[in-house]
């Protein structure tokens, strides 16, 4: 009987202890609600009627991909701030609620079903991460709540959910140029190496079909555990596959120990990864990031002189001078981008109605933002369509085709 | 290939082993499973890095500021929760269930001090890597590699050949019959948890030049070295490494030959196959009674 008892007991700990975790932002719940629901509010009024706008925050605010959310709330932080000053939107102060979905799947039902039914936002910054953005987004847009997730992955954009937007880059729309560059410097074969959450499967994917398309071959395609940290046995096959060019798949904080260990190997080639090499990564990994490209609209600094777009550097001073540092990862210029963009529709819309946001959101086009000129007019929710190729050399950030032009790959090869 | 297989393999196994010998220096001493040991090596990390990257102070002044802290951290756990826990005589799950808990206290509060930024851990020796076997591997590996085996057979001789080590063996066999004997049991519980800890934040300082320093650094490696120290016979010093090796192994290889998507679902079945065939481990330890 104690045995039962004791075993009852530790499965309810275990379970507490996976669903426990601290909320981030204003509101100190984090997702403890019932995972699952098939509630409507489609037709519930706006929180905005009464003088105030609601604006959900959903991101990873502890575990492996803290640090992305971190950087991505900050940034809706200081866009709520800075919109409020003006006026909020449609005179309505923009209230700020934010759960930490501890970049969990999981987690993230339970945190979309907590701002559908109980905060019942106005419209909701979704996920940097592209499973929580897949796992929420249905609940989120069968309540017509419009949605800007900041994953990269495509898959969450092809759910043909109405109320669901990005602002930011879509992978699938920046490998094409990848592949381009490859079969342009002559490339025929590329391993590859990929996480396996949602944007890495499918970044992975996407490339594998491009490059197969474009007649170059796939050696190997490997792939890691999240949290692991050793990887010399993938990094082993990867060069013993007599891959030319490395393609890799992963999260952020991951960039950092590949790039040592491949280097660390004997691969000192051409890597690209699928999107941004972060700047704390290019800070740890060091001498190892040399030559790592990717195709990107937009980069991390360690100082707002080096930027040289004045829209990004007025951001990058506007937030270190709100929270003393810059942001190290991209995730911010995502969230930030998200809210701009929303701004524009609400304005556009001449209200803060969530149907007539989501219409107005369509009409968005010529809108400047950190990623580049937004435009939502082509109907497909996406207002990035391109970005530029970058790499890393001598550990600074420089245009692709200008690394190019100084001999970088003759240098290479 | 297959030697650059082996000899990273073998490193990582040490890493485990490493983590394992806290594991099974804690079962040894005092009968329980401490689940905190991976987060403790990520408090080691950063308190390495603190010492060594923020404040600039010499590596080996900042290994042995991290080791006593670490020391009186895993002395305060044992004093704090474990000691509180057993005088309630509650069930031993109930002491590895707290563990866990600390482990989940120990991850947020690194976060809430440290903030969720990946940080580079400086080099600790100029050379940058040496050849093993015609293997390019990073020197700090190669010396945490070292520190794993001496800490192997010190721990060894001194559990074995130290008065100190047979009171700690004497007060986990029977802690009344230890008292009675003239042992003090109290200290020499806690100075298990200690060691343990010190284990685990020296590992932490070693991995940190390699891997950077974040908050999930020990997370997934504690639960592997748990897994070799069941492997190589959860209590034994030497089983410890030598199952700690086998699972680094077994994991590249894996990964290298077979398929790295489903190299944990083979590394953990074998630690089930062992539990089924021969749960007392490679060096037949008798750690699993009734």
């Amino acid at each position: 009987m104690k045995k039962i008892i004791a075993l009852i007991l530790s499965v309810m700990m275990l379970t507490l202890a996976a669903c426990g975790g601290s909320g981030g932002g204003n509101n100190s719940n984090n997702g403890g609600a019932a995972a699952e629901s098939a509630a409507s509010n489609g037709n519930a009024p706006a929180a905005s009627d009464g003088g105030v706008y609601v604006l959900g925050s959903s991101q990873p605010l502890t575990g492996t991909n803290a640090l992305p959310g971190e950087c991505a709330l900050n940034a809706v932080k200081l866009a709520v701030k800075m919109i409020n000053e003006e006026g909020g939107f449609q005179g309505n102060e923009i209230k700020l609620v934010s759960y930490d979905d501890q970049g969990s799947p999981e987690e993230a039902v339970k945190v979309a079903t907590k701002l559908v039914e109980v905060d019942n936002c106005d419209a909701i910054i979704g996920s940097c991460i592209s499973s929580c953005v897949l796992s929420g987004g249905e609940m989120v847009s069968s309540a017509g709540i419009p949605m800007f997730g900041t994953g990269t992955s495509p898959t969450w954009m092809q759910q043909g959910w109405d109320y669901v937007f990005r602002a930011c880059q879509n992978n699938d729309f920046a490998l094409p140029s990848v592949v381009d560059a490859l079969v342009e410097l002559g490339v025929t074969k590329v391993a590859i190496f990929a996480g396996q959450d949602d944007a890495a499967v499918a970044g992975s994917n996407t490339f594998q079909d491009l490059a197969k398309a474009a007649g170059i071959e796939i050696t190997t395609a490997e792939s890691y555990v999240e949290g692991d940290t050793d990887y010399s046995g993938q990094v082993a096959k990867m060069i013993n596959s007599g891959a030319e060019v490395m393609f890799i798949s992963t999260f952020g904080p991951t960039q950092p120990l590949i790039a040592k260990q491949l280097r660390q190997y004997g691969f000192n080639g051409l890597c690209f990864t699928k999107d941004l090499y972060q700047v704390d990564a290019l800070q740890v990994a060091g001498a190892a990031s040399n030559n790592f490209a990717f195709a990107y609209p937009y980069l991390t600094y360690t100082d707002p002189e080096e930027c040289d777009i004045p829209v990004v550097r007025s951001f990058l001073e506007a937030y270190q001078t709100e929270y003393g540092e810059l942001p190290t990862s991209d995730c911010a210029y995502r969230a930030w981008d998200s809210v701009m963009v929303l701004k524009e529709a609400i304005n556009l819309a001449g209200t803060t109605d969530r149907e007539a946001v989501a219409k107005a959101v369509g009409q968005v086009k010529g809108l400047e933002t950190l990623a580049g000129v937004q435009d939502f007019t082509l109907g497909d929710g996406e207002g990035l369509h391109s970005s530029n190729i970058f790499i890393i050399e001598n550990e600074k950030y420089i245009l692709f085709d200008k690394w190019l032009e100084n001999g970088g790959w003759e240098a290479l090869k | 290939m297959l030697i650059q297989v082996l000899v990273s393999g073998s490193v990582l196994g040490c890493v485990y082993g490493l983590i394992a010998l806290g594991y099974s220096l804690i079962y040894k001493a005092s009968g329980m499973m401490n689940f905190a040991q991976g987060d403790v090596l990520t408090l080691g990390a950063f308190l390495g890095y603190t010492f060594f990257s923020m404040l600039g102070f010499p590596f080996f002044l900042a290994f042995i500021l991290t080791l006593i802290i670490a020391f009186a951290f895993g002395l305060g756990i044992e004093r704090t929760v474990f000691r509180q826990l057993k005088a309630k005589n509650v069930l031993p799950i109930y002491i590895v269930l707290a563990t866990i808990a600390v482990s989940y206290i120990l991850q947020n509060a690194c976060q809430a001090i440290w903030t969720t930024k990946m940080l580079s851990f400086p080099r600790i020796f100029p050379i940058d890597s040496l050849k093993v076997f015609g293997v390019a591997i990073q020197t700090e590996s190669i010396f945490c590699v070292a520190v794993s085996i001496l800490c192997m057979a010190g721990l060894h001789f001194f559990m074995k050949h130290s008065r100190f080590g047979t009171a700690m063996r004497a007060s986990a066999m029977d802690s009344k019959a230890a008292q009675a004997c003239g042992i003090n049991t109290s200290l020499a519980t806690g100075v298990t948890w200690a060691i343990a800890a010190g284990l685990a934040a020296m590992a932490g300082m070693l991995l940190g030049p390699i891997y950077g320093v974040f908050i999930t650094l020990g997370s997934t490696i504690g639960r592997k070295g748990f897994a070799g120290a069941v492997m190589g016979g959860y209590g034994n010093m030497y089983g410890a490494m030598v199952g700690g090796v086998l699972l680094g192994l077994i994991e590249t290889l894996t990964s290298s030959y077979l398929s790295s998507t489903y190299k944990d679902l083979i590394a953990y079945g074998m630690l089930l196959l062992f539990l089924f065939v021969r749960p007392t481990g490679i060096f037949n330890e008798k750690a699993i009674t009734e």
